[in-house]
C-alpha cells in the first residue's frame, strides 16, 4: 500500500469512526432527558453552547439547557425521544448533524389523553473537544403534534401552553 | 492516539453489535427460532418484567415463543442505538417501539409498546452474541392492551 493510500484509508476510518461517535454523543443526550438525568445533560455539550427551543426561546450556556430542559419535561412521566434520518456532515473538528426527533410522550392521567407525539427537525451543530465529541448547538423545529397536547402543558407555566408548531 | 487499525476495529465491534440486535429483533418477528438461536450465547439470559429471569439459550427462546407466538403480526423497531464498548464485551442501551397485530381482538387489533431495553452483548469466536437482554423501567403502551394477552397464560395479562 503506498502511504497516500494508507492516508486515504486512515481518513476514511477517521471519519466512519467521527460518524458514529456523533450519534452516541446525539443518542446519550437524548438518553439523558429521557432518563431525567438532568446532570447527566452537561456531559454532552460544550461550556459555550446553545438551545434554540421551539416553545421556549434560546438558551445559553449548560446551566441554562439544563432548566430549560426540565422545564419542558419535567412533569411529563415518561418520554423517548427517537432519532431517525441521520445526515452528519462533518468538516475537521466541526460537523452538522441533521435528523428528524420522534418524541413521545406519556403523562397518566391527562383528560382528553395520556399520550403525545411531537414531531421534529434537528440541525444540531457538534465539534470536536479533547473529550470528544460535544454539542455546540441545537437547533429544534417542531413540525407537527399528534395526540393530545395538554400531556405537555404545565399548569403553572404559561410558556408550556405555546403551540410550537 | 489510537492507529487506525484500532479505530478500524471499534468501527467494525459497533456495526456487528448493531448488526446482532438487528438480527435478534428480525428473528422475533419472523419467528426464525433458529436465527434466533444464532444471535444468542448459549448461556445467555432474559430478566423481563413479565416472565421473570430466564436462563440458558433454551429458555430464551422459550419465553420469546411464549411472548410473541400468539400474535399475527410483530414488528420491533430498533433506534437510539447506544453501545458502551468496553474490550469483549459492551453494554447496549436502544429504543423499542414494538407494533402487535392480532386480528379479531374486541376493542380494537393493535398494541404498540414503547420503551428501552438494555442488552448485554459478548465478543465469542463466533462474532458478537447477546448475553443478557433486559426490559427496561421506561415502557408503556398505546393501543388495546388485550391484544398482547394470551388467555391461556397469566403472565401475559401482566401490565
Amino acid at each position: 500500500m503506498t502511504k497516500d493510500s494508507e492516508q486515504d484509508v486512515a481518513a476514511a476510518v477517521q471519519k466512519a469512526l467521527d460518524h458514529i461517535e456523533i450519534m452516541q454523543v446525539l443518542y446519550g443526550w437524548m438518553r439523558a432527558q429521557d432518563q431525567k438525568d438532568w446532570a447527566g445533560l452537561h456531559a454532552f455539550l460544550t461550556p459555550e453552547s446553545t438551545f434554540a427551543s421551539p416553545r421556549f426561546g434560546l438558551q445559553r450556556g449548560p446551566a441554562q439547557v439544563e432548566a430549560n430542559v426540565k422545564r419542558a419535561l419535567g412533569h411529563i412521566d415518561a418520554t423517548l425521544h427517537v432519532i431517525m434520518n441521520e445526515v452528519v456532515e462533518i468538516n475537521g473538528d466541526e460537523a452538522k448533524a441533521t435528523f428528524n426527533v420522534n418524541a413521545h410522550h406519556l403523562r397518566r392521567g391527562t383528560a382528553g389523553g395520556e399520550h403525545f407525539t411531537n414531531r421534529a427537525l434537528h440541525k444540531d451543530d457538534l465539534v470536536r473537544t479533547p473529550d470528544g465529541w460535544k454539542i455546540k448547538h441545537v437547533e429544534a423545529k417542531a413540525l407537527w403534534g399528534e395526540g393530545n397536547p395538554q400531556v405537555r402543558v404545565k399548569a403553572d407555566d404559561a410558556q408550556s401552553h405555546v403551540k410550537a408548531h | 492516539m489510537a492507529s487506525t487499525e484500532q479505530k478500524l476495529q471499534r468501527v467494525l465491534d459497533h456495526q456487528e453489535i448493531v448488526d446482532v440486535l438487528h438480527r435478534f429483533m428480525a428473528a422475533q418477528d419472523t419467528g426464525d427460532w433458529d436465527a434466533l438461536m444464532d444471535t444468542i450465547t448459549p448461556d445467555s439470559r432474559v430478566e423481563s418484567a413479565r416472565f421473570g429471569v430466564q436462563k440458558g439459550a433454551d429458555a430464551v427462546i422459550a419465553v420469546c415463543k411464549r411472548a410473541l407466538g400468539h400474535y399475527d403480526g410483530i414488528i420491533h423497531v430498533m433506534n437510539n442505538i447506544r453501545v458502551e464498548l468496553n474490550g469483549d464485551k459492551a453494554l447496549v442501551h436502544y429504543y423499542a417501539i414494538s407494533y402487535h397485530l392480532r386480528r379479531g381482538v374486541e376493542g380494537g387489533e393493535t398494541l404498540t409498546n414503547r420503551g428501552e431495553n438494555t442488552v448485554d452483548v459478548v465478543r465469542t469466536s463466533k462474532g458478537w452474541k447477546l448475553e443478557c437482554y433486559r426490559s427496561s423501567k421506561i415502557a408503556w403502551q398505546e393501543g388495546n392492551p388485550k391484544v398482547r394477552v394470551n388467555k391461556s397464560d397469566p403472565a401475559t395479562h401482566a401490565g
